[in-house]
């Protein structure tokens, strides 16, 4: 029970109490990106969270491992990345010859794998010392929090766009930064961090 | 410097800037660049993992496909990174300790995967070298201003220099500050932009125009016969080398030679209630409401550019009306010949 209590509360972390999009900043490019596409919201979050999971579980496990986890940062960057790059050529043979899928849907494969927030994941889990079932939590968490900041972003633009009142000079990603900055600010308040560090 | 690389460099650095008009690489700017000396840091990260892996993808990766350069990216990137993480704990302990998760993480970011894809890929040595630097020092320098404004506000230094400020916004040292500032640097960069470039618009580095479109309408394709994402079948194989499309095309050839054999009922081929086949243009009648509508423009509008394109549609269209008219004409003479007869 308290397992499963465990994977919920990390995944409930990393969504909506420290959303990693938006307190950390990761991923923050394909969030902000991918709100002026919203109709691949879906798959790309599929994919995001297969990735942040998997890795992150992977990861985790390869902790057992004294070598490994007696390495520095650096040597873990280099385990990460390894991990990483393996799965993202098994999910790459799985959706080309398996799922057959369009050249457009497997390049997406390629920046779902290779971004900020999938690969801070397992750093956030080795920093924090997270358990296996937190950081499968965590993994599942930041692939919903990517998919929530996605929508908090995109509604906010939809109504910049009809906004007349907006300044020529702040037309655009100027108004899209300070909305996200707007968002970030009121997830920092969830999380319950102080504005003094 | 010959004018072209001139414009190369303006265009790269400033006009389509990677972070402040094509919301590129946002992450490490607004998780790192919270003094100076840490935006000194990634900017030199930054130049070096952009003209290192630029200059291989064009010297080398031309002739990989796409799906596998990504991986070498992020895995050169880690590869760059490792050495420059080491040189700056040896000399700035401090600040390296404090950015040391974020070092690993920039090796992905997404702006150096995007302009080997978009320029190193596509272009000579010469070129890709420019574009690496200018792109480089055009991420710099918005990293340099972020890093210095919030610096000065929220901890009332510079370079580590107490400038004795009592009165600080240290929450500008979060992320939200970061996304702050890069709000206001972009503003500032597009206000020098018009005034020194007005005929460039660089707002249209990044593609807004699918805003409205509401992301719920993608649940509701999931449900729809439309929605596919993975299918390839509608694609074209640009190369023709994929055996898993070849092999999908021979069983498409299959399907469509059993479709000939047994004709079934299609878009272009109903059948009315009678039995009879619609006449052809009836179905070019009803096809042409497939396309998009022309636009509706007055002859006192400018006509240059696209307004020039949708005014020969205007023509074409009123051509084709005449030509559907008079094929309509002649129809209605032969059914009233044939009944006469």
């Amino acid at each position: 029970m308290s397992i499963i209590a465990d994977l919920i509360s990390a995944a409930l972390y990393a969504m909506l109490f420290q959303n990693f999009i938006f307190t950390g900043g990761y991923g923050a490019s394909e969030a902000v990106r991918m709100s002026a596409k919203p109709k691949q919201l879906y798959p790309m979050t599929i994919l995001i969270t297969v990735f942040s999971t998997v890795v992150s579980l992977i990861c985790m496990l390869s902790e057992q491992i004294n070598y490994i986890h007696s390495l520095g940062t650096v040597g873990h960057s280099l385990v990460f990345i390894a991990v990483l790059s393996v799965f993202y050529i098994i999910v790459l043979f799985f959706v080309v010859s398996v799922l057959h899928a369009k050249k457009r849907t497997v390049r997406r494969v390629g920046i779902a794998a290779f971004n900020t927030l999938v690969l801070a994941v397992p750093f956030i889990n080795y920093r924090a010392a997270f358990s296996l079932a937190e950081a499968i939590g965590s993994g599942l968490g930041s692939g919903l929090a990517f998919a929530l900041a996605v929508s908090l972003i995109n509604l906010g633009l939809r109504r910049l766009d009809k906004c007349e009142n907006v300044p020529d000079a702040f037309k655009g990603t100027p108004a899209i930064f300070i909305y996200v900055a707007l968002l970030s600010l009121a997830f920092t308040g969830i999380s319950g961090r102080g504005l003094t560090l | 410097m010959s004018e072209k690389n001139i414009g190369t460099v303006v265009n790269s650095a400033v006009i389509k800037n990677p972070v402040l008009f094509e919301a590129v690489g946002i992450a490490p700017v607004v998780a790192m660049a919270t003094s100076l000396k840490t935006a000194i840091m990634l900017t030199a990260v930054t130049l070096v993992q952009m003209t290192v892996i630029e200059l291989f993808a064009c010297k080398f990766l031309k002739m990989l496909k796409s799906r596998f350069r990504v991986l070498v990216y992020a895995v050169l990137g880690v590869l760059i990174n490792i050495p420059m993480f080491s040189a700056f704990s040896y000399f700035t302990p401090n600040e390296a300790a404090n950015v040391s998760i974020y070092l690993p993480v920039i090796a992905v970011n997404s702006l150096i995967a995007l302009h080997c894809e978009r320029f190193a890929v596509r272009h000579g040595i010469k070129e890709t070298l420019l574009d690496a630097l200018a792109s480089g020092a055009g991420y710099g320098l918005v990293v340099m201003l972020t890093g210095i404004a919030r610096e000065f506000f929220g901890s009332g230094t510079i370079y580590g220099i107490d400038l004795g400020i009592k009165i600080k916004f240290s929450g500008l040292l979060l992320p939200f500050g970061g996304f702050l500032v890069l709000g206001f640097v972009s503003a500032l960069f597009k206000l020098i932009i018009k005034k020194r470039y007005p005929d460039e618009k660089p707002e249209a580095a990044f593609n807004l125009s699918e805003i409205s479109q509401s992301h719920f309408d993608s649940i509701k394709n999931l449900f729809s016969e439309d929605f596919n994402p993975f299918d390839y079948d509608s694609e074209a194989d640009e190369d023709g080398t994929n055996p898993f499309k070849a092999a999908a095309r021979r069983s498409e050839g299959k399907k469509s030679e059993r479709k000939k054999k047994e004709p079934s009922p299609s878009k272009s081929g109903k059948r009315k209630k009678d039995g009879q086949k619609e006449s052809k243009y009836e179905i070019i009648i009803e096809n042409r409401e497939d396309f998009p509508a022309v636009e509706e423009q007055t002859p006192e509008q400018p006509t240059s550019g696209i307004e020039n394109i949708s005014s020969d549609s205007k023509k074409y269209e009123s051509e084709f009306d005449d030509l559907l008219s008079e094929l309509e004409l002649h129809k209605r003479k032969n059914e009233k010949d044939g009944d006469e007869k």
